[in-house]
């Protein structure tokens, strides 16, 4: 059903929530905190690696104005993991709601609810606590290291799918599969690579900091407000942990502050849960920015090995990835992060003989989570860095090696049906790729005709231009599920009830504009509500790079049912077999011309009139592929060589996403994840003391790329149609956050021919390559 | 911890009043100007938020811009955002203005003034090396009276200056850069906005036929406080500023810091570029010079 001829998508509506933003209106967690709360602070272990010996909460729960503190001798002992996720999850059971031990700094001891915020913290100073110091381990290679010290000694961590988990060794998940030959292909190459390349922590740092809000309501059930992702994983995570029924609990997530996948976690609703069923009070808990930082979730920090061949006519033999992810305290999306550095990112170009071995470890360092990108930005920044390096021991320009290897319509990758979530994935063939389109007009835009060999370059200041091609997914088949109910109003609207999670990014507007094409009415038709555990469908949530691809499905289905019984009605208005009439215009018209019923007639005729009922439906979606988008980005800087800093000068990121649902917001998002990605290899870095203490957690240290220093940015939506996806439509919005890093990182070599092998590529970094690598100036 | 909303805060309309304030144990507090350094002081526990304080903002005393004979007098409550806009500073002191306009970011530089800049004396602070190399004065101020002391001389060492507890800054008295030299200041920090130096240096340098004739190197966030390069500055008086001459300045540069590490960079980076710096000032000089003489 390949029709371009869109009325309401791939237009760029208003963002229907743009308006109330704008104008300051309740939205967000804290603006609906009463008057008489509760607030909760927690006191954080100051330590890596420690066994609490005891401790002591009397003096602070005697204190006036608390009403409570929790910790482990006062809670129940519930393994769970943290992660926001399909059920069972992929990630271990290695989390208590307070445990005995503390595992990183920032891990909880104990919590405090009072009637303000800072008699919470004046308690939280009165618990006294004795330690034992552990051993942290605070590197990969520690962890790895024979008679490591065991981060989860605890007998009743496990791990709810069958899968490797040997926390008795720090190892959290291994994964690998091979393809082919590899080493058949490697001899069969003209040219061999191998090289090492880390990729560091980094947070996510979204404006609003986590935070949710628990109430007890007239009818004894807790209400939780979240500032969520994953608002059913919440309220199943919530009934496991605080053990009362699931039918005892409603999760509502109103407008979120920015989250990219740091709130896809499950990291305050159990405590102040707990709080409020003991108090029946309002209890309310948010982050600080050093909390945000220390305890809130991270990039996986990954080091890879990457080994490949390649013939003298371009073709790649051989493609190995060796990875150990660094998990930190916590497993959570341990196993899925690390795997989708393989299913992510090796289908993208063809190669008949593939390794990939990984290994999740545990460290006492911050705790890693899911980050938009979720491992294929980290494992793209080597692989494509290492095409670079192939294209130039073969002569053979950056772009004309991608176009030659890249995957294109109709073709597979074994790599699909090795790598899941969890489990083998699912084989696909890809039916739409914009990939060739991308190269060539992102090419035309940065004007790649100027490429020259770093060699050539003089002075202090060099110029260099570097490019890198990308792939993600569109959801996890046969996996996630999302759902959307549709009903009509008297007047011919329509309220749209979806699971899925606006996190900012404008889902609720993109789904209402899919239901609207499907119904045939515009935008302003759509009464759009979201992410109420009580009151809509369900759906995984937020993540995967699913909500447009999936949820936009089960919404488009949802909406054809529904027009399905409003050309029933009607027909049977017009006394017309269904099969003559048609709709346009928000209007039911007898093909003959005969006749005509509008949208809001055959709503009040529904309701009101004859054979009374109401029209409604509902619909749910499980995908059996995961279309990746494509992405082609392409970055122009210049290097000083006297400070080694790197200038950005102009960025151009193509996508094709499909159908653009809103090709505004598909801007917005491209725009976006660049930035968001160039801030992750510029100047966003964690730094620690020999204690495993994170030593810049402030927004003055941890330093976020600027708008000052914002290259000229081009994006080009490039169009394919996905027939599986809505409308065409497939994701948009992970992928752009994966091309800073190699771009960039390739651009450097060709401006100075330094190799960066690890990022930031702060000043200090590049100058210790410089010197590392033999830079010699040449005026 | 004394919270913000209860503290005393006097708001003395002359500096005659300021300076009574100051005069007694009883009456002092901390003065408090933009209070962009304060406030983020007290708020981050950093210091302890003080009983009073002594509002700066209603002097007039400490305001201007002015151009006498030789000299540019700069009240001390001037903002960044004055100086960087200031025709004369921009003229006459253009290292400054430089400096100025590095500063935080545009909303710091409207609340942030030169007095709290220096009075602060953090090695990190951008007008230090700007205005060290003018060769300028400061003048303090008690009920007693006045004082000028070299600028050289009023930053002591790490976070400390040649201040008593009962003076104010009063203004800065900086000698222009004369006819035939050439001002540059240059920072580095992760950003351009909105990040503490990792290092910065300021030059003023003449040359004529390819000869040094005088020249003023400073540094910052290299050593406990902002230094003068004295002693490369006369190696490099009369010398003829070619690549030797150059190679060797960057090595005595070298030589002369005394970087750490810390949280925004690394004693070797910092040392590193410390030459660098000196090697860019030198390179532009010298090219600008001689394009001229072509
Ligand atoms: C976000 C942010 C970014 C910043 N970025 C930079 C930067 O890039 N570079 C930089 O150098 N600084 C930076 N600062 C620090 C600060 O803005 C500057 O040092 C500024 O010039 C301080 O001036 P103020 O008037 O705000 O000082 P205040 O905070 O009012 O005072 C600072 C100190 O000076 C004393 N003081 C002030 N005036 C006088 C006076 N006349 N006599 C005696 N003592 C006095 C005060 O008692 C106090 O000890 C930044 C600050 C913030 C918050």
């Amino acid at each position: 059903m390949q029709t371009k001829d869109f009325k309401v998508v791939n237009k760029s509506v208003t963002k229907i929530d743009a308006m109330s933003l704008a104008l300051g209106k309740p939205s967000y967690v804290a603006d609906f905190k009463p008057e008489d709360t509760l607030y909760v602070k927690m006191l954080w272990s100051p330590h890596a690696h420690a066994r609490i010996t005891s401790i002591d909460i009397s003096a602070a729960e005697k204190m006036p104005g608390v009403a409570g503190v929790l910790y482990h001798g006062n809670v129940p002992r519930v393994p769970h993991c943290t992660a926001g996720q399909g059920y069972p999850e992929p990630s271990p059971y290695d989390t208590f709601m307070f445990d005995t031990k503390v595992r990183y700094v920032g891990d909880r001891v104990a919590a405090v609810a009072a009637e303000s915020p800072e008699i919470a913290e004046a308690a939280v100073k009165a618990i006294k606590v004795e330690y034992e110091l552990l051993e942290p381990v605070l590197s990969i290679d520690a962890a790895l290291k024979e008679g490591a010290p065991i981060i989860h000694d605890e007998p009743d961590c496990s791990i709810p799918i069958p899968v490797p988990y040997e926390p008795e060794k720090n190892i959290v998940a291994r994964l690998g599969m091979e393809a082919g030959d590899f080493d058949a292909g490697m001899a069969a190459a003209d040219f061999t690579f191998d090289h090492d390349y880390e990729t560091p922590y980094a947070q996510h740092c979204p404006m609003e900091t986590y935070v949710a809000m628990a109430q007890m309501d007239a009818r004894d059930r807790l209400v939780i407000t979240s500032s969520t992702q994953v608002p059913f994983h919440t309220r199943r995570l919530l009934a496991l942990t605080l053990q009362i029924p699931v039918r005892r609990i409603r999760v509502i997530k109103p407008r979120i502050g920015g989250a990219f996948g740091s709130k896809q976690e499950f990291l305050l609703e159990d405590v102040i849960g707990m709080f409020a069923l003991r108090t029946r009070r309002t209890v309310f808990w948010q982050f600080d920015r050093q909390e945000n930082f220390r305890t809130g979730r991270t990039r996986h920090p990954i080091r890879f090995r990457i080994r490949s061949g390649v013939k003298k006519d371009g073709a790649i033999t051989a493609m190995g990835m060796d990875a150990v992810s660094n998990t930190g305290a916590y497993g959570g999306h341990g196993l899925t992060v690390i795997g989708c550095c393989g299913s992510k990112v090796l289908p993208l170009y063809h190669c008949d003989n593939i390794h990939f071995d990984t290994k999740v470890v545990y460290t006492n360092l911050p705790v890693g989570g899911a980050y938009r990108g979720f491992g294929a930005t980290q494992a793209f920044f080597a692989v494509e860095q290492q095409m670079d390096m192939m294209a130039e021991a073969i002569g053979m320009d950056p772009i004309a090696f991608r176009q030659r290897n890249h995957i294109k319509v109709g073709e597979s990758s074994p790599v699909f049906a090795a790598l899941g979530e969890g489990k083998e994935g699912v084989p696909m063939t890809i039916g739409s790729c914009g990939l060739g389109e991308c190269i060539t007009q992102g090419a035309d835009a940065i004007d790649w005709s100027r490429y020259t060999p770093h060699t050539e370059k003089t002075g202090r200041y060099r110029r260099g231009l570097g490019m890198c091609c990308l792939m993600q997914g569109s959801s996890v088949p046969l996996i996630d599920m999302g759902s959307a109910h549709i009903k009509m109003n008297d007047d011919g609207s329509f309220n749209l009830h979806i699971g899925a999670t606006d996190l900012g990014t404008g889902s609720d507007t993109i789904l209402g504009q899919i239901a609207a094409e499907q119904l045939g009415v515009g935008i302003d038709k759509m009464i759009v509500y979201s992410s109420d555990t009580d009151m809509t469908p369900f759906d995984v949530g937020a993540y995967a790079s699913s909500t447009t691809y999936l949820s936009g499905e089960a919404t488009r289905k949802a909406a054809e049912k529904v027009f399905n019984q409003i050309c029933q009605v009607g027909a049977e208005m017009l006394d017309l077999p269904v099969e003559e009439v048609v709709s346009e215009d928000e209007e039911i018209r007898a093909k003959d011309g005969s006749g005509s019923v509008s949208y809001a007639d055959i709503a009040l005729y529904s309701l009101y009139e004859k054979n009374q009922f109401q029209i409604q439906d509902t619909a749910s979606h499980i995908t059996h592929k995961s279309p990746p988008p494509f992405a082609a980005h392409f970055v122009e800087i210049e290097v000083d060589t006297f400070t080694g800093h790197v200038k950005l000068l102009k960025y151009v990121a193509t996508v094709d996403c499909g159908t653009a649902i809103n090709p505004k917001l598909a801007e917005g998002q491209t725009e976006g994840g660049v930035m968001n990605g160039i801030s992750y290899a510029l100047t966003e870095e964690y730094l620690f003391d020999e204690k495993g203490k994170m030593t810049n957690a402030s927004l003055q240290h941890y330093h976020i790329f600027s708008l000052r220093d914002k290259p000229e940015m081009k994006t080009i939506l490039v169009p394919s149609y996905e027939d599986t996806g809505p409308f065409g439509a497939k994701s948009v919005s992970e992928i752009c956050i994966n091309g800073a890093a190699p771009a960039i990182g390739n651009a450097i070599y060709n401006a100075i021919g330094v190799r960066m092998y690890s990022f930031p590529f702060t000043r200090e970094r590049v100058w210790n390559a410089m010197r590392e690598q033999g830079f010699a100036r040449k005026s | 911890m004394t919270r913000l909303d209860t503290m005393d805060c006097e708001f003395p309309e002359t500096l005659a009043d300021a300076l009574e304030l100051m005069a007694d144990d009883t009456t002092r507090g901390v003065p408090l100007s933009g209070g962009t350094d304060l406030m983020v002081q007290w708020a981050g526990g950093v210091v302890a938020a003080p009983q009073r304080v002594i509002s700066l903002a209603g002097l007039p005393e400490l305001k201007g811009i002015t151009l006498k004979d030789q000299c540019v007098v700069v009240g001390a409550g001037t903002t960044h955002a004055e100086l960087r806009a200031s025709e004369v500073i921009q003229a006459r002191l253009p290292a400054l203005a430089a400096a100025a306009a590095t500063v935080g970011a545009q909303q710091i530089q409207a609340r942030g003034t030169i007095g709290g800049n220096v009075a602060n004396a953090s090695p990190a602070g951008d007008l230090a090396p700007a205005l060290v190399i003018t060769g300028g004065a400061v003048v303090v101020a008690g009920v007693h009276g006045e004082r000028r002391v070299n600028l050289t001389d009023f930053f002591k060492g790490y976070r400390s200056i040649d201040l008593r507890a009962d003076e104010l800054i009063v203004r800065f008295e900086l000698p222009v850069n004369p006819d035939g030299s050439r001002e540059m200041f240059r920072k580095i920090g992760t950003r351009s906005a909105q990040a503490i130096s990792k290092i910065m240096a300021a030059c003023r340098i003449r040359i004529e036929d390819r000869t040094i004739r005088s020249v003023a190197l400073a540094v910052g966030s290299v050593a406990p406080t902002v230094i003068r390069l004295t002693e490369l500055e006369a190696w490099l008086t009369g010398r003829v500023c070619d690549e030797d001459t150059i190679a060797e300045a960057v090595r005595r540069t070298v030589s002369a810091v005394s970087p750490i590490d810390d949280i925004r960079s690394t004693a070797a980076y910092r040392e590193w570029v410390s030459g660098s710096m000196i090697r860019g000032f030198l390179d532009a000089f010298f090219n600008a010079e001689a394009r001229e003489r072509r």
